[in-house]
């Protein structure tokens, strides 16, 4: 009778994990989140200047124009260039709404003032024209804000923060762009260009 | 002769300092540390008399040339470079358009011909794309003051303003 070869019992060898050093890592890690998110409660809001265009012969193409002229941070004129000629969503609604809402004229353009008892209600009422807007023309992204000298700094940058997009409490509205597609955003015209007002 | 008692050398046990941990700290600090000051919070503090205005967005500045304005100076990367007048601009610093503040002009320019020259062989100067600016002002300025600085930073070529805020929350 042969013998069997007793087989050795395979033991892995206790291993001893030091976990030391993830603890200090994630301790560390933690503080410095911590400390980098109390740095960076800068935020920046963006514009920009007008661009000089250049002469040409070319009969000039219909182009969409949005100005925003702000008195003080409770009123505003907003103006709307001709919209006879330029693609818009829903046309119909579109020229029905600025026809009710508006002073003027697919042909000549439209104009409307605006203002509210306090400056957040004005906003909210200048953000809900311009979500309408939006919804005619989701194409578009350019809008002019013109400022009167007395204009504090608060309202240019506030007014220029809720013209380029809905604020993040804010609900996304729908729109559908040029393709019929529907699609929810929070974005109006986030090209600014900043100017200045010289009426009365 | 009494024996004399050997003294036990007295063997201290040898310590061995683990560093590993200690590295590993050190290589996490100078990690978050590089990160962090990428656009510094040094660079983005306004001065004393500035007191930002506040907005509801999330956006990171992005690096820029800093001019502060205040009601009683302004200045370019700290440095203070004109002082207004009860809060107008002396008429000695501004332009014959009645728009652009000439030390600012200056400054400007020369930043962005500094500029040109870095990236002339790799772009198309025509096509220049415009510089970017970080301004800091009060929240009460008014204005008919920012808009000499903007008009200013618009003619020298930088017209990408980047307004400084602080969160709303804060």
């Amino acid at each position: 009778m042969l013998l069997k070869k007793r087989k050795e019992k395979h033991v892995l060898p206790t291993v001893e994990v030091n976990v030391v050093s993830l603890m200090d890592i994630i301790t560390t890690l933690l503080f410095f989140l911590i400390l980098i998110i109390s740095f960076t409660n800068y935020s920046i809001v963006k514009g920009s200047a007008l661009s000089l265009g250049r002469m040409t012969e070319e009969k000039p193409k219909p182009t969409f124009s949005l100005k925003i002229t702000v008195r003080n941070s409770k009123s505003a004129n907003v103006l709307i260039g001709p919209t006879s000629e330029l693609k818009i969503v829903n046309k119909s609604s579109m020229h029905n709404y600025l026809n009710s809402y508006f002073s003027g004229s697919p042909k000549r353009g439209f104009t409307k003032n605006i203002g509210n008892r306090t400056s957040d209600a004005f906003v909210k009422r200048l953000q809900r024209i311009l979500i309408r807007l939006k919804q005619g023309f989701p194409h578009e992204t350019k809008a002019i804000l013109a400022f009167a000298d007395r204009v504090e700094y608060q309202t240019t940058v506030n007014l220029v923060a809720n013209v380029r997009s809905l604020g993040p409490d804010a609900q996304p509205f729908t729109q559908v762009n040029l393709i019929g597609q529907r699609e929810r955003s929070k974005v109006l015209f986030p090209e600014v260009i900043i100017s200045e007002w010289t009426g009365k | 002769m009494p024996l004399i008692k050997q003294k036990k050398k007295s063997n201290l046990p040898e310590f061995n300092i683990n560093i590993t941990a200690l590295m590993d700290i050190l290589t996490v600090l100078l990690f978050f540390l590089v990160k962090s000051f990428t656009v510094s919070s040094s660079t983005l503090t306004p001065p004393d008399d500035i007191k930002l205005p506040t907005a509801k967005v999330q956006e990171n500045a992005k690096e820029a040339i800093t001019v502060s304005v205040s009601v009683n100076e302004v200045r370019f990367n700290n440095d203070i470079i004109i002082k207004l007048n009860r809060g107008r601009f002396p008429r000695t610093v501004i332009g014959e358009d009645n728009r652009t503040l000439k030390p600012l002009f200056a400054l400007l320019d020369k930043e962005d011909k500094k500029r040109r020259e870095i990236y002339k062989e790799q772009i198309n100067t025509e096509f220049f794309p415009p510089g970017k600016i970080l301004i800091q002002a009060d929240h009460k300025l008014p204005f008919r003051l920012l808009k000499f600085i903007l008009h200013t930073a618009a003619v020298a070529g930088y017209k990408d303003y980047q307004f400084l805020v602080v969160g709303k929350d804060s």
